[in-house]
């Protein structure tokens, strides 16, 4: 957390700030702000000057809007065609930008190793090469793996995949991604036993600290009872896990779909950690996608 | 693996031996040691989580620190080897002054026997205590009471750990010198406390049953940077022994205090808390509407103290000028917070 926030300050005093400006700025109490930016200035990260605190080297920059809807466009036209038989949906392209967008500069995403738990969207391309933080993309689909390798090699960036079956991670996760990653972002089906495994996966992924941070796109639709039983079903488990939800982010992503579904970003932090228990307990993994919860081929 | 048999009838004051060990444990790893880090247990309020004594990090190994003020046998140990494991951790050091045989342990767990040095405690003791004036002024009337704790206990003698004054009139550093003497002639004290209301019967402060005749009593101020930032940032022995985030955070809150007293009129006096954080005392007579509206004024500028020691009728508190058990550094004046560095300590 200290180096989250040592960090947020020296972006924010790529301006001269002063220490109530920085404070407000970046949601912290003072006293935090004061202490750290005595620290940063004691080490010469950060100068005094006449009109506030400034970084005392440019710090690195987070892309605008524009330059992620730029590469959004060079991304979009690429993603195969949704699988139903995986509850794949896409994301509309402002969404994709927005999400790509909160997990940049909300999220610091280019500084913490981030895992997508299915990514036929895309988002991994807009967020990788953006920081040294690692970006993993785990899929059971391998055209989305194979396009996402070819886009990021045109893009220049780097991105890890992981072909995984998610189905069966009862046996614990590939050791590149299990409690390694810092961010673990996902876009579950949209069953309650889907939803509740993907989030239970995602957990599993997490490095056991405190700051870990989940952010699950759960489906809502306005008078649609089970969105909102599946948003408080997996809210429930996320608690009863030592997780605090930090965001319900409502309406944040809208898809190309017939139903015009919208999901809410949930946003959870590790807030105790429990080595000893099991994360799939009292989960099955037989159906999680809704063809195969509804028996439809 | 033990180091050495220790010393096995010495019983130390628990919160000067911790302090203490957790420093020696400091230099002996060479390395960054978190101190007393509460365990991150969903649904359990902060303050009632299980607390850590020390925790540190070897490659993806996790060991736990634990002390003991008292010698451990067997049993013991192994009671804490369980604890270790149950809390998810891979190794155990568990420091204690001595270990009685058999004290078996198993191949992830250290035993490091630790006796404090109380030799520059003894020394400062035994000369008149550099007791800053504007204090002695304040007692100069009487009526203050004064207690310390012993460093250590057991062995021949069978001393109480708090030793409360005997004389009712202390009123000078030398009378304050030769009280301790007195009363623990073979003994060193840990702590030294006082409490600066002034009382018709000092004595009324031994027992927090009996009833209290105030005469008056000062504003003070227990600030402690553990109690302030620890909830974000786990407490880290530098190199010096000391938590720089303690002194950070204590600093920005005393000078809120100091600068909402001056604002009052009024003179504070600081003092290093020889540990973690600072002492702010208004020696005044001070009305109780007057000290409604400061108290006020603080909760407002979101200044984070102790409540007990600024609310409480009869607080008692380590007397400034007297040593820290556990750092073995002076409660000093501080002159000036923005320049304020804590001098090197005599003790380990």
């Amino acid at each position: 957390m200290r180096d989250r926030l040592r960090r947020r300050i020296l972006r924010a005093a790529s301006t001269p700030r002063s220490l109530r400006q920085i404070a407000t700025a970046e949601l912290l109490r003072l006293d935090h702000a004061e202490v750290l930016v005595r620290e940063l200035l004691a080490e010469g990260s950060l100068v005094e000057r006449a009109d506030g605190f400034a970084a005392a080297q440019p710090g690195p920059t987070r892309p605008d809007r524009a330059a992620l809807e730029e590469r959004a466009r060079h991304v979009i036209g690429r993603r195969p065609a949704p699988d139903p038989a995986l509850d794949q949906v896409h994301l509309e392209a402002p969404s994709l930008v927005r999400r790509a967008e909160w997990l940049l500069h909300t999220e610091d995403a280019p500084e913490r190793d981030v895992l997508f738990l299915g990514d036929d969207d895309f988002t991994s391309l807009l967020v990788a090469g953006w920081g040294p933080g690692r970006v993993v993309v785990a899929d059971i689909d391998r055209r989305v793996l194979d396009e996402v390798g070819a886009l990021a090699e045109e893009l220049g960036v780097e991105v890890e995949r992981v072909q995984l079956d998610l189905r069966e991670a009862r046996g614990g996760l590939p050791p590149e991604i299990a409690r390694v990653m810092d961010l673990v972002v996902t876009d579950p089906p949209y069953t309650e036993a889907g939803a509740l495994w993907f989030t239970a996966c995602a957990s599993a992924a997490l490095r056991p600290r405190l700051e870990s941070t989940l952010a699950i796109a759960v489906p809502w639709l306005v008078r649609e009872h089970w969105s909102d039983e599946l948003l408080a079903a997996v809210q429930a488990w996320l608690l009863r896990r030592g997780f605090v939800l930090t965001d319900v982010l409502r309406s944040f992503g809208r898809y190309h779909s017939d139903d015009a579904i919208q999901s809410s970003l949930v946003v959870a932090r590790q807030a105790a950690l429990d080595a000893t228990s099991d994360p799939f307990e009292g989960l099955d993994p037989a159906r999680l996608y809704t063809r195969a919860a509804r028996g439809t081929p | 693996m033990t180091d050495s048999a220790g010393t096995l009838s010495a019983r130390y004051d628990a919160k000067m031996y911790e302090v203490r060990a957790l420093r020696f444990a400091r230099r002996r790893l060479g390395r960054p040691l978190e101190v007393n880090v509460r365990l991150p247990v969903h649904g359990v309020p902060y303050a009632q989580r299980p607390e850590l004594d020390g925790a540190f990090s070897e490659g993806a190994r996790r060991y736990l620190v634990e002390v003991k003020a008292h010698a451990l046998d067997g049993d013991a140990v192994a009671r804490q080897e369980t604890r270790a494991r149950d809390l998810g951790f891979d190794a155990l050091v568990l420091i204690a002054p001595g270990f009685r045989q058999p004290a078996r342990a198993s191949s992830t767990t250290a035993l490091w026997a630790f006796e404090p040095d109380l030799e520059p405690l003894e020394r400062a003791y035994a000369r008149p205590l550099s007791i800053p004036s504007a204090v002695v002024r304040w007692w100069r009337p009487g009526g203050v009471h004064f207690r310390f704790t012993l460093a250590r206990r057991g062995g021949a003698t069978s001393a109480r750990r708090t030793l409360n004054q005997v004389d009712k009139g202390i009123r000078t550093r030398e009378a304050l010198r030769r009280e301790i003497a007195r009363l623990a002639p073979r003994h060193v004290p840990a702590f030294v406390m006082w409490s600066p209301t002034r009382l018709l019967f000092p004595k009324d402060a031994f027992d927090r049953r009996r009833p209290k005749h105030v005469r008056e009593r000062p504003l003070v101020f227990d600030v402690d940077g553990h109690a302030i930032h620890r909830a974000f940032f786990p407490c880290v022995l530098g190199d010096d022994g000391l938590c720089a985030d303690c002194i950070g955070f204590a600093r920005v809150h005393a000078r809120r205090i100091v600068a909402c007293l001056s604002a009052h009129g009024l003179s504070p006096e600081v003092f290093f808390s020889g540990r973690s954080g600072f002492h702010v005392y208004a020696f005044a007579r001070i009305e109780d509407e007057r000290r409604a509206a400061i108290l006020r004024d603080l909760t407002l500028a979101r200044v984070i103290h102790d409540g007990v020691i600024a609310h409480t009728r009869v607080p008692i508190i380590n007397l400034p000028g007297s040593r820290h058990g556990g750092t073995g550094l002076e409660l000093a004046r501080v002159e000036s917070l923005e320049r304020f560095r804590p001098s090197p300590a005599e003790t380990a």
